[in-house]
């Protein structure tokens, strides 16, 4: 017979059970929603209505951060610039502040599940927020505040390379502080970054975009290393432009990123000799087919080129951290399972129901910046009309650039709308 | 089930908090991030300051020309890696050197085609004798120009930030430069590898 005691503790623990299953869910739900909204991009959803179901959505306090990148993300291909980087700012500072390891929810993460600990950012977020906000503030016509941008890029991917030297390293990144420095005539800073990008690539045995092997053989040319020069000359099959044309950088966003699942699985649970259940994040088969697009001036086609696969660089950064999330995973279920044991010796109704929350309780974290594009395309022209037209899905665009200045041109395949800043 | 009770307990807890404001002197220094502060604009200002004050060009300028110099002010470059409104520390320099009254400042490229076309406004509304005459301004005898620039070293938890603010004031009437100020500001930032 049980005491009043007794009676008080598994009823302060029901309590405590059932508080949970009802906290949990709700980060699970809101994640969801993120998700779904990003597949109905992929389905032709304007970007504007996807920016308002977001908003509609709004945000958990602890996933502030994958919210102000979400959004940030869709009002940049939108136009909405000021918007853009307001979120971008607030994200990038929630992320630093994560930087820190939280014991509370460091505890929460091996006991409940990891979805009740603060969105910190992947590797791949916390170097191309900085490089959203570039572009962000190149179609804002700041200059200055683009090169601010990628000094800080630079400065989280040394960061990031420090810990593990591919972590975090994007040759996108890389190329847009080249074309900053060169938007701002400071060619020599413009040549290593766009070295940077190269060797990126080449450590990955990922091919090199046109747009890039050109600013290599240019600016080698331009800066009097004949020998580099020469040697990307050869290798590229590429011989320097001309240095009096103006020239239009042109970027393109293209798709969306394979959303995160969820999987449940079996780990062996060697303390008490039994299988258990948990669940663990995904990517699942990727599938993406890149699509380019194409600028036409007055004397050729160019195809927009891929720097960079983002659905690669996601599974990469969700790989690197499985070992520590499986780790987790299975100690917090062991404790789950020595919960239930206890509680079931104390009563097997209570027992059960315990059962059944923790079960409930096991939701893999499966946030992520979902609506990135699956790769990130470039491309450049060299034209002295004053227009340029782009073609995309949406048809062919015919574009004002500068007569005497160079523009950078932002493309998405997920909106219409073409964005041209002329310097 | 403790530890259940500890989680529960810091959710709950960590959602209480409210505002709080305090007023402070605007000159009393305070350092949250580590990034370019209000401090930092203000101690760069006073250390140009006294340093162009301080230097020959001025008395040269005037046994030459007879009268005060006529500073404009020029593009200051944030070259940093931080987004710094250069404009509160060139407004604090500008502010101390028109006081000291040995400078004269006239307004910038930025500010004067305001001035131009209340002056245009002014010609065809404002009376006879209040109008303002085109044709009147002041020609500047130098420009002050200059950068900011940073360099960082960083790892996991510590970050050097160095900054150096280098201003020159540049003759327009040959080119040269007749004063060059530089501060230097180094900082060691240690950031917590454990939070709450």
């Amino acid at each position: 017979m049980n005491t009043i005691a007794d009676i008080k503790i598994i009823t302060s623990q029901l309590f405590i059970l059932a508080i949970l299953a009802f906290i949990l869910p709700g980060c699970a739900t809101h994640n969801k929603g993120m998700s779904e909204v990003a597949n109905q991009l992929r389905q032709n959803l304007p970007v504007e209505t996807a920016v308002s179901k977001i908003k509609t959505l709004g945000t958990e306090s602890n996933s502030s951060a994958q919210y102000q990148l979400n959004l940030g993300y869709l009002q940049l291909i939108s136009g909405d610039f000021k918007s853009a980087l307001s979120n971008f700012e607030q994200a990038k500072r929630t992320m630093k502040a994560l930087d820190a390891i939280s014991v509370t929810e460091t505890v929460t993460a091996a006991t409940v599940n990891e979805t009740l600990t603060s969105y910190d950012g992947w590797p791949t977020d916390k170097v191309l927020v900085h490089s959203m906000m570039a572009m962000a503030y190149l179609l804002s016509n700041d200059l200055d505040g683009a090169r601010v941008e990628v000094l800080q890029a630079d400065v989280q991917m040394q960061k990031l390379a420090k810990a593990k030297s591919t972590q975090g390293q994007l040759a996108f990144s890389r190329y847009l502080a080249g074309v900053v420095y060169e938007l701002n005539s400071e060619f020599d800073s413009a040549l290593v970054s766009y070295r940077q990008a190269y060797t990126i690539l080449t450590s990955r045995s990922e091919p090199s975009p046109k747009p890039l092997q050109q600013s290599l053989v240019n600016l080698t040319a331009r800066l009097g290393l004949s020998q580099e020069s020469k040697k990307y000359t050869k290798k590229f099959n590429v011989t320097p432009s001309k240095q009096s044309l103006k020239k239009q950088f042109i970027f393109s966003f293209d798709g969306v990123v394979t959303q995160m699942s969820q999987r449940k699985t079996q780990l062996w649970w060697s303390i008490d000799d039994v299988y258990l259940s948990v669940a663990l994040p995904q990517f699942t088969r990727n599938n993406y087919i890149a699509k380019g697009a194409s600028v036409i001036n007055q004397t050729s086609k160019i195809k927009t080129q891929a720097i960079e696969y983002i659905e690669k660089r996601a599974r990469e950064d969700l790989q690197s951290e499985m070992g520590k999330i499986t780790a987790v995973a299975l100690a917090r279920a062991g404790i789950k399972f020595q919960t239930v044991k206890e509680m079931n010796k104390n009563d097997s109704t209570l027992g059960a129901f315990a059962n059944v929350l923790t079960i409930l309780s096991e939701v893999a974290d499966t946030r992520h910046w979902g609506m990135l594009p699956s790769s990130i395309q470039v491309a450049t022209a060299q034209s002295s009309q004053p227009t340029l037209t782009v073609t995309t899905k949406f048809g062919n665009k015919s574009l004002t650039i500068s007569e005497t200045g160079n523009s950078v041109i932002l493309l998405s395949s997920l909106t219409s709308k073409v964005h041209v800043t002329n310097f | 089930m403790r530890i259940l009770l500890i989680i529960l307990s810091v959710v709950v807890l960590s959602a209480c908090g409210s505002t709080s404001v305090q007023r402070m002197d605007s000159k009393e220094t305070i350092d949250l991030s580590g990034a370019w502060n209000d401090s930092d604009s203000r101690m760069t200002a006073e250390t140009m300051v006294t340093d162009v004050l301080n230097r020959p060009w001025i008395n040269r300028h005037v046994s030459q020309k007879g009268k005060s110099p006529t500073v404009i002010v020029g593009n200051i470059k944030n070259l940093s890696h931080e987004h710094i409104n250069t404009n509160t520390f060139v407004s604090d320099i500008e502010r101390e050197l028109i006081n000291s009254g040995l400078i004269e400042f006239v307004a910038s490229a930025n500010q004067r085609g305001e001035i131009r076309e209340e002056r245009k406004d002014q010609d065809l509304n404002a009376t006879d004798a209040t109008r303002n005459a085109a044709g009147q301004e002041i020609g500047a005898d130098f420009m002050l120009t200059g950068q900011i620039n940073t360099i960082i070293d960083t790892n996991d938890s510590q970050q050097v930030r160095y900054y150096q603010v280098d201003l020159t004031l540049i003759s327009l009437a040959d080119n040269r430069k007749v004063w060059v100020g530089q501060e230097k500001i180094k900082k060691l930032v240690e950031n917590s590898k454990i939070r709450y």
